[in-house]
């Protein structure tokens, strides 16, 4: 093996049909020191695509591929192959201009930064979500008025996710309780969308057939068109307000202490 | 079927974005997701690499390639906020770049119903440890395609065991695909080297074989 005086400032090899290294230029020893054989230079994944181009069968080839210099870097490069007869290739190596590796990593970091930031956005949506929920959940307190009557106020928009958060738990509170006359009370509400009106027209139902009287309090003027489009089930009494409820309560006690007191 | 997955490599190598996602999409009114990953869009990226094996393409050409893979990806990935509970989280082994089997393998997750968490390449250990500590998932993945990542794939699996300890662990991606690494293979540790073997550990887990993991 002998040092070839090549005027080419890149790294020249000249190899035999084994790849044995017959000559190199002073590049080349910079870039991989004194290998014996080319392999040893090629990287572990372009083995099987060199294996293929760098052949005498080929005359003349040009193929990219990666190499190892001598810290085990790898680096990507066009390989110039020439062979002289079946014995010999001339091989010169012009490594690819790094300005793509430069924007190939910038762009990598880049990625990586957005993928950071849509993980802390991801977060900040469940975190909200969580909070959403609770908001929901909390949006129908099951309040007892008296040994047979409850009061639940809404809060907020009838959405479909709201009245499936407070389901079961009105359901688990209504089954707790003595209760035997359940009022919904509207005053707080916001919009009513469909499916969340069909959902709570369905509890009401559900709840009905486990023998309470549902009552509906503090509608407003705007929910009317709604309510009567979408109906709720027909043994759902209306009132105007908890204070009719409970001027009716009192007179109907009053009547009541009065029959007895006769 | 050839026939499509070469004219999506060709559409990806031409940076033909809006060409493959039609031609992605088309597939997809028929097919469910898994079948377009495994029939289309996988077959099409190994024949990018193949191109490269035959001289005939570029690493930059591969680079356009995948990164409009890539954005395919994101844009087929079902998205769903109703999840069954279960956690997963996906990442490369450190300095690995290759991602699109793993993105792949993500969705396989979502579209079961879990929640998956996909921190994608390039991502290093102190944060994809972090994560994994905020977001404690179930199931941690990760992945690695070169050969000589096996060091790193094998120390980060040992760390993952130790600080958690409670979780299963897959091990995916090429090396995993090329050369079993059956060996890893533990309670709670487990190598599969396609999205087929993925689809079949997530019905065992979903009949309960791995409960006593959970």
């Amino acid at each position: 093996m002998k040092r070839a005086e090549s005027a080419f400032p890149l790294p020249y090899l000249k190899i035999d049909a084994n790849w044995n290294i017959r000559e190199y230029s002073k590049e080349a020893e910079e870039l991989f020191g004194l290998p014996l054989n080319f392999s040893e230079v090629v990287d572990m994944e372009t083995k099987e695509k060199a294996k293929e181009w760098l052949h005498p069968r080929h005359e003349k080839a040009k193929l990219e591929m990666n190499i190892l210099k001598k810290d085990d870097v790898v680096f990507l490069a066009d390989a110039y192959i020439t062979w002289e007869n079946e014995l010999f290739a001339e091989v010169l190596l012009v490594p690819k201009d790094n300005q793509v590796d430069k924007v190939a990593t910038r762009l990598q970091s880049i990625q990586s930064e957005l993928t950071k930031t849509k993980i802390e956005l991801v977060e900040e949506k469940e975190r909200a979500e969580a909070v959403t929920e609770q908001n929901n959940r909390l949006s129908a307190p099951f309040i007892s008025l008296t040994e047979e009557a409850a009061l639940v106020p809404l809060f907020g928009d009838l959405t479909h996710q709201k009245i499936r958060s407070i389901e079961q738990h009105l359901l688990d509170d209504v089954r707790d309780s003595e209760a035997d006359r359940i009022l919904f009370d509207f005053t707080a509400v916001g919009n009513i969308e469909r499916d969340g009106f069909e959902l709570l027209a369905g509890l009401m139902k559900a709840l009905s057939h486990m023998g309470l009287e549902i009552m509906v309090i503090g509608l407003h003027p705007r929910h009317v068109p709604n309510i009567y489009k979408w109906a709720l089930p027909s043994d759902v009494r209306f009132l105007q307000s908890l204070e009719q409820v409970v001027r009716n309560y009192l007179n109907e006690r009053r009547k009541l202490l009065e029959e007895k007191g006769e | 079927m050839e026939e499509v997955y070469k004219q999506l490599a060709s559409h990806l190598l031409e940076g033909e974005e809006k060409e493959a996602l039609e031609l992605v999409q088309q597939w997809k009114e028929e097919r469910s997701l898994t079948e377009v990953h495994e029939d289309i869009i996988t077959p099409a990226m190994y024949h990018v690499g193949e191109l490269w094996q035959k001289n005939e393409i570029t690493v930059a050409d591969e680079h356009l390639a995948t990164a409009i893979c890539d954005y395919i990806l994101t844009l087929l990935s079902p998205r769903t906020s109703e999840t069954n509970g279960r956690k997963a989280i996906f990442f490369n082994v450190e300095e690995e770049q290759h991602h699109l089997g793993l993105k792949m393998a993500a969705d396989l997750f979502r579209e079961q119903g879990w929640d998956a968490r996909f921190l994608g390449a390039g991502m290093p250990n102190d944060h994809v440890l972090s994560q994994i500590e905020k977001y404690q998932p179930d199931v941690v993945c990760v992945s690695a395609s070169l050969s000589y990542r096996v060091p790193a794939l094998k120390e980060i699996i040992r760390i993952i065991e130790e600080t958690v300890p409670g979780s299963y662990i897959l091990v995916g991606g090429r090396i995993v695909q090329k050369y079993g690494m059956k060996e890893w293979n533990t309670s709670r540790v487990d190598t599969l080297g396609s999205l087929a073997e993925i689809k079949g550990w997530l019905n065992k887990e979903k009949e309960g074989t791995f409960d006593e993991t959970s």
